[in-house]
């Protein structure tokens, strides 16, 4: 494993670094020092600049809006805006470009990438996910959302859940069922479905920090173009399945850069309330620094699969076992620090439910009780359960045999 | 012998006292006080004169029927001896363990041999083993293989069995076989004598040095008629029985041990605030089982039948073993690994590991409390 | 209920306590919670085993979730009971500090001597473990029988190992965390009081991260009960000390004395 990285990429390094130098303002703190209608604005006004800049998708080809880098540009990138305590685009971006933008490119045809990569490249269009059903969660394959063809549409029905921030969404793309005769993983299609649509309903889930972060999505007759499908008809398990590797590679550059930035807010927070002297905090901090140290480490390991092989292997479970159980310690440690006061709620609650508070949030219990309570909870059983994963890593890497009498995807 | 019975005491605590009182006047029984073993060999010996000194002050026959030797009164009475032998720096003699676990079982399916051979069991005239493992039948213990066939009155064993603790020092075993079909059903238990041509007993050498276990195997050793414990065919339901003491009775014991350890280890290491929160995490842990085996013992004694509830005693047993090891280990630096006046309390500790293991595994009873106690689906 | 093995009460008046506080501490009413109890003859109960039906109360608040206020008044009771000063409800302030409600709202701050006020916060420390416990036992029993609703890969998810064992663990805490109320209960010693807290507030939160992960995401939406038990687990371990406060103050306590007392005795 070699730690360095080669001259073009420190290139491209300085090249972000002057852009985030020139245009992220004199005092940036991060998104989490500023309040939430602060936040909202300055969100939307940065990413205007992204695009203007082609700092969104630098590794689409230039006629899509990007800049036909490298996945090791877009590694540093996401490295140097983690260091910098920039967002990297909007949260509601995170289905937009890396899962839905890498998913056109990859296997869209040109009339769909024409019509719809200059939407997600300027941040007009938002796509959310629609993947999870009622019955359907773990077990994603034994999905039942029905597409019928009639003529040149899709006519759908089911329903969806867990759609993440399904209320800002202007278009869902979504997993069907297209052949109900066909094998479990075949017979599914990758569908996208344009909102406002009169078949389709969206409906919040108000989650336990009282947000409104996941939708249910009810399909009645909905009616959908068949081009809008894709991939091949029949294939969308495929197609959903093949997008992991940068995701997960750009995932492994930038999360230990954020738990690091979280555990230096803990630190601090113990300093904060005279408890860095207590031996037994000392340890657990000692504890967390290991972690996170670890956590780099095996991060550079990933991403060098990543970039030398393209894809990923069953290794990806080991590093999203390692952070979410992780981040679950490290958030009761935060919450112990502020003991009793953490029974009152104060300051500004975080805006994003996953992973770490965004870079310059002040300690505030707002902050960690929802962090803990919702972003660290949930890390276990979001993107695959800690069960789904060790039996990953069991079967996968440790070649153990499989669990009896189970179907497996 | 003594004048001792059990109406001789209003509760088990008046017996505790007394007890106590017992072992500190008697000039005898204080030779015994903070025996450190220095291998489980010496400690069989040494200690076979404490057991016999309790058993023939009356002291250890408390608890056990009148009919089988004993004085009378329920296992509160054992239960309380533990207690005080611990909390007084005694250390149990190894049979006492095994008997706890194998003489309810022979009471129940087996009286005529608790009448004979309880009195010489209790005494430490005779040792015990259980055998019950096999190399192919670990967790999954109905699936094993050794046979017992029939031989004019009584009967022949044939196989190997593995695992049974203490069998190198034992002149008896408990031991299941198969005595006709696959499964369940085809199980039967006996007492065998391994002092006989047709029983080889070889020790294994377990990770702190020390002989815990041993290999027996079984070339047409003997087992007369009425040795067998319970039915022909019905070892399975006598082996379920059996468990509810091995993990139940158990537990108290242990409990007894693992408070008296973390005594001692407090007196033996300065004060360090960075290891409280250990400590006091295994004292809260080892507060919680001796609760739940005090609970154990009492329906025990009330001759109340425990289930599958009693894995409940093991994975609180686990917790707290594991829990007070931990903190031991910790608090004492280095000295438990390095120093050799430690060696028997390494011995201890390098034994307590094999906690989620031994009389059924972790996993074995969280499945059992997940399926037959939550009512969790079976696949 | 194998802990009430140890009550002065027979079973059946338990059973019936066990309803009937159900349903006072679910009722709509905005009558004090003190009416209400006193219309299903609280005091004679209290009277009759007042461990038990403390304890009783405080588990099913729990396993309830009900919002009433017990704690002030409960705490109200034994300040009365140490010094025989009357108030509507008692919270504890820093050492050597209470707040007296009296019957009409007003708050009042008085200060106390060490051992009124270390009384006092044992006694909240046991009615919390109480509380915490209650819950344990609720999210153990509705997880079971979500994973026995819940099928993936055409099976309940309930024959998963994977979960099974999670709540196999939790439920031996429980169990043992149970004794712990029980006995705090009964031998009134302040000392219990404080192991049973710091086993009961790791046993809640233990039961309830083991229920979540069974759940999955359903247990982080107001959709579902579970997240208010969650919520109300954090809140509650950390009155009078949370788990982790508790097993130094524990630990710290034994170092300093080298005495390990022995819980319970046979």
């Amino acid at each position: 494993m070699d730690l360095r990285f080669p001259d073009e990429a420190e290139a491209w390094r300085a090249e972000v670094r002057s852009f985030l130098a020139a245009n992220l303002p004199a005092d940036w703190r991060g998104l989490g020092a500023l309040d939430r209608d602060e936040a909202e604005i300055f969100s939307n006004a940065w990413r205007r600049t992204l695009a203007e800049h082609r700092m969104i998708g630098v590794t689409w080809p230039v006629e899509y809006g990007g800049r036909g880098l490298t996945k090791l540009h877009q590694v540093v990138l996401a490295q140097e805006f983690a260091l910098a305590g920039a967002p990297i685009y909007r949260i509601a971006d995170t289905t937009n470009i890396k899962m839905l933008g890498n998913t056109l490119l990859a296997w869209g045809t040109e009339e769909q990438k024409a019509r719809y990569m200059p939407g997600i490249v300027s941040g007009d269009a938002t796509w959310v996910q629609g993947y999870s059903e009622p019955e359907a969660g773990s077990d994603l394959a034994g999905l039942k959302l029905r597409a019928e063809r009639d003529g040149d549409d899709w006519v759908l029905n089911g329903q969806k859940i867990w759609t993440s921030r399904g209320m800002d969404g202007t278009g869902v793309f979504t997993l069907a069922r297209t052949d109900p005769n066909a094998s479990k993983h075949r017979g599914i299609s990758f569908i996208l479905c344009e909102l406002p649509n009169p078949g389709i309903e969206v409906r919040p889930i108000r989650t336990l920090t009282g947000d409104d972060e996941f939708c249910e999505v009810f399909y009645t007759d909905a009616r959908v173009p068949v081009a809008n499908t894709i991939g091949p008809i029949d294939e969308g398990w495929k197609v959903a399945n093949s997008l992991l590797g940068l995701e997960r590679g750009e995932e492994a550059a930038t999360n230990p850069i954020f738990f690091r930035a979280e555990l230096d807010r803990i630190v601090q927070l113990a300093r904060d309330v005279g408890r860095a002297d207590d031996p037994v905090i000392r340890d657990r901090l000692a504890w967390c620094h290991t972690k996170v140290e670890i956590m780099r480490i095996l991060g550079y390991r990933i991403l060098t699969q990543v970039l030398r092989d393209g894809r990923i292997g069953p290794e990806a479970s080991i590093s999203k076992l390692y952070w979410s159980e992780y981040h679950q310690v490290a958030t009761e440690l935060a919450i112990d620090l502020l003991g009793a006061q953490a029974m009152v709620r104060e300051g500004r609650k975080p805006f994003k439910h996953f992973r770490a508070d965004e870079p310059g949030a002040a300690n505030s219990t707002n902050s960690w009780i929802d962090v803990l309570l919702m972003n660290a909870r949930s890390g276990t059983v979001y993107a695959g359960t800690s069960q789904v994963q060790r039996n990953i890593i069991a079967e996968n890497i440790l070649d153990l045999p499989k669990e009896p009498r189970l179907e497996r995807p | 012998m003594s004048a001792l019975a059990a109406d001789t005491f209003a509760t088990p605590a008046d017996y505790a006292a007394a007890l106590a009182d017992f072992l500190a006047s008697d000039p005898r029984a204080q030779t015994y006080v903070g025996y450190r073993a220095p291998s489980l060999e010496h400690a069989a010996e040494h200690l076979r004169g404490f057991q016999a000194l309790i058993f023939d002050e009356g002291w250890s026959r408390l608890g056990w029927p009148e009919s089988a030797g004993g004085l009378g009164g329920d296992p509160r009475f054992r239960a309380a001896m533990f207690q005080t032998l611990w909390d007084l720096d005694f250390q149990i003699p190894e049979p006492f363990t095994t008997l706890e676990i194998l003489v309810p079982v022979l009471l129940v399916f087996a009286p005529h041999l608790a009448d004979e051979l309880l009195p010489g069991l209790l005494r430490g005239d005779d040792t015990w083993a259980q055998a019950f493992s096999e190399p192919d039948a670990g967790s999954d213990l109905a699936s094993l293989r050794t046979r017992l066939e029939p031989d004019g009155d009584g009967f022949r064993l044939y196989g190997q069995k593995v695992w049974s603790t203490f069998g190198h020092l034992s002149r008896r075993s408990v031991l299941l076989a198969r005595s006709g079909g696959p499964g369940h059903k085809g199980l039967t238990m006996v007492l065998v004598d391994l002092d006989q041509d047709g029983a080889d007993v070889r020790p294994i050498r377990a990770q702190d040095g020390e002989n815990h276990f041993s290999e027996i195997f079984l070339d047409g050793a003997y087992v007369p008629r009425e040795r067998v414990i319970g039915e022909l065919g019905q070892g399975w339901a006598v082996a379920m029985y059996m468990l509810q003491w091995e993990r139940g009775a158990w537990g108290w014991l242990q409990q007894g041990r693992f408070h008296k350890r973390l005594e001692q280890m407090l007196a033996w290491a300065p004060t360090d605030e960075r290891h409280s929160a250990s400590i006091g995490h295994a004292y809260t842990l080892a507060a919680a089982l001796r609760l739940h085996t005090r609970d154990t013992v009492e329906r025990l004694a009330r001759e109340e039948s425990l289930g599958p509830e009693v894995s409940i005693d093991k994975l609180l047993l686990i917790d707290a073993e594991t829990a007070t090891w931990n903190t031991v280990r910790e608090h004492l630096g280095g000295r438990l690994e390095t120093d050799p006046d430690f060696h028997w309390l390494f011995s201890e500790y390098m034994f307590s590991r094999a906690a989620p293991i031994y009389g059924g595994s972790l996993e074995i009873q969280r499945t059992l409390v997940a399926q037959r106690v939550l009512g969790m689906p079976r696949d | 209920m194998r802990n009430d093995t140890r009550t002065t009460l027979d079973p059946d008046m338990i059973d019936m306590l066990r309803s009937s506080l159900r349903h006072v501490l679910t009722d709509e009413s905005t009558r004090p919670l003190a009416d209400r109890l006193a219309d299903l003859g609280w005091k004679e109960v209290v009277d009759t085993d007042p461990a038990t039906a403390l304890r009783t109360l405080f588990e099913i608040k729990g396993d309830t979730l009900s919002g009433a206020d017990a704690l002030g008044p409960s705490l109200a009771s034994k300040y009365s009971e140490l010094t025989g000063a009357s108030s509507a409800s008692v919270s504890i302030g820093r050492p050597g500090h209470l707040t007296l409600v009296d019957g009409s709202g007003a708050e009042n701050e008085v200060s106390v001597d060490e051992a009124t006020w270390a009384a006092l916060q044992a006694h909240g420390r046991w009615l919390v473990a109480c509380e915490l416990v209650g819950i344990g036992r609720h999210v153990i029993a509705s997880a079971v029988e979500y994973t026995k609703d819940r099928v993936q890969y055409g099976k309940p998810i309930g024959v998963f190992q994977a979960l099974q064992h999670r709540l196999a663990s939790a439920h031996a805490m429980v169990v043992g965390a149970g004794h712990l109320i029980t006995e705090a209960g009964l031998d009134g010693d302040p000392w219990t009081a404080t192991v049973a807290k710091c086993m009961a507030g790791q046993t809640a939160e233990f039961a309830c991260t083991q229920a979540q992960q069974c759940y999955g995401a359903i247990g982080f939406t107001f959709e579902h009960e579970f997240p208010a038990y969650l919520r109300r687990t954090y809140t509650l371990d950390r009155m009078f000390g949370d788990w982790r406060t508790l097993e130094h103050e524990i630990g710290s306590r034994l170092q300093a004395t080298r005495l390990v007392p022995r819980i319970g005795s046979l």
